[in-house]
Parts: structure tokens; sequence; C-alpha cells
């Protein structure tokens, strides 16, 4: 299914849940000493990848995966990337967990997820709407 | 590959950690004034040694664990107690190294991190329903 909507929803709902599982695993090491706290962005790439217009949608050849693609060509090809935010330390044992930010991103996780949810569930009825003919 | 119920794992691993961590703050509480152990000497206190638990090679989050409860080797706290069965030849008791107001403390740390991955239980919980929802649709 070539639906733009669709895709950028199937991308962002993968990468809530993804950063839901870094908060997860975040709040769940609170009181673990020296623990680097994990952060998942996707947001920028999807963004990008959206408002690109037709006339830049010509990507440069790559002929081996070694080659370096000029940013994400299709809303699809994009993966929410995972990295661990070392040295910043919000405790004197080395924790970098601040609990009070975890708490708003998973809130706020949790709210765009079910958003994101129902807009799906919106475009599938849309779909059927099409497909029973408006009846 | 994502599984679905890996945040409630997590969530769930960090429950029981603390809740260890729970037990152990009673059990020191409960000893602060005990001064005969099997090991001999007074009451030690004890505490979690928390570490992160990764699995796998793409180091998939598994939440946290207790790797191991240490004794802390604090001096015991010496008080003045001459009729004290336990005295020492200068008539000093060792009581356990317990700190009543940092077991108070810990207890509190301990209770909000528990409350805050009883949240993530039920945010994993809702955000898992909604999508189960769009199958509805």
């Amino acid at each position: 299914m070539d639906d733009m909507t669709w895709n950028a929803l199937v991308v962002g709902m993968n990468g809530l849940s993804k950063r839901f599982k870094a908060v997860a695993q975040n709040i769940a090491n609170v009181n673990t000493p020296g623990y680097a706290r994990s952060e998942v962005t996707f947001e920028n790439e999807l963004r990008e990848a959206l408002n690109m217009k037709d006339d830049e949608k010509l990507a440069l050849m790559t002929t081996d995966d070694a080659h370096i693609s000029n940013v994400p060509r299709d809303v699809t090809s994009i993966t929410p990337k995972e990295h661990r935010v070392v040295g910043e330390l919000t405790r004197w044992d080395g924790n970098g967990v601040d609990l009070d930010i975890e708490m708003s991103k998973l809130a706020q996780a949790r709210m765009t997820y079910t958003a994101l949810a129902s807009l799906m569930s919106k475009r599938i009825e849309s779909y059927k709407l099409a497909i029973g003919g408006g009846r | 590959m994502m599984r679905l119920f890996d945040s409630l794992e997590i969530a769930g691993s960090s429950l029981t950690a603390h809740r260890l961590w729970m037990d152990l703050i009673s059990q020191n509480l409960a000893n602060v004034n005990t001064t005969r152990t099997p090991e001999g000497g007074p009451y030690k206190r004890r505490a979690p040694i928390f570490a992160e638990r990764l699995q796998g090679i793409n180091n998939d989050f598994k939440g946290v664990g207790v790797e191991r409860i240490e004794a802390d080797d604090l001096p015991p706290r010496m008080v003045y107690q001459p009729e004290h069965p336990d005295a020492d030849a200068q008539g000093y008791v060792a009581y356990p190294n317990v700190n009543v107001v940092r077991e108070m403390t810990d207890m509190m740390v301990a209770t909000r991190a528990y409350e805050a991955n009883l949240m993530v239980v039920e945010s994993a919980k809702e955000i898992w329903g909604s999508a189960i929802d769009v199958l509805r649709s």
C-alpha cells in the first residue's frame, strides 16, 4: 500500500514504541549506579522525509552498500535510532536518569501513540468507506 | 526485533528489584538493635547492588537486576552500656551500623522508583490497548 499517511503512521508508532521501551529501561534503572540513559530519535528524519518536495526526491545513485545516500528517500526506510547519553550526570553515583524528564517522555510517548492509533483506525474507516462505495 | 511485552518485563524487573530493596530496608530496621548474629558481632546493614540487564548481541533492554546483596562495612555504633551482656571490657556495646534516618530516606527513594515503574506498567497497558483497538476498526 503506497499510502504516505499510513506509512508515516507506521513509522511513528514503531519509533514511539521503541522510545517507550527505552524510557521503561531508563526508569527501571533509576537507582543503578553508573547507568547512562538511552534516547531514541526518529522525528527529525520523519519530518524531513515528509516535507520533501517532489523535485527533491531524486536520490543519489548507490551501486554499493558502502555508498552514502543523500537523506532518507522513502518514509518506510526510516528506522528509529537508539543511542546512549554518556557523561551526563544527575546524581553523584554516576546515574544519568532524571526521573521527571523520563516521566514526561513516558506521558508524551503514551499520548502520541494513542493518538496515532486512533488516526490509523480512522484511516481504515475511510478505506472501508471507499471500498463500500460510500454506502 | 521488538516484542510486544518487553516494556512490561522491563518495568516488572525493576518492581522486583525495588521490592527486594524495600525488604532489605525492613530487615535493616528490624535489626537496628541486634547485637548477636550467627556470624558473630552485631548485625550489619544490607544493601542491594543494582545492575542494568541487557540481552543478546543487540544488547536488548531487559531492565534491571540485583547483582548481589552486600553487607555494609561501616563501623558499628558504640554505646556505653556496662550492664549489657554483650558489652566489651570498656563497657561499650557494638550496635548495628544501621542509620535509621538513612533507611527511611532509602525507603522513600525505593517507593518513588516503585511508583514510577508502576506508571510504566499502566502506560504500557494503555498503548498496547490502543494498538489492539486498531484491529477492531
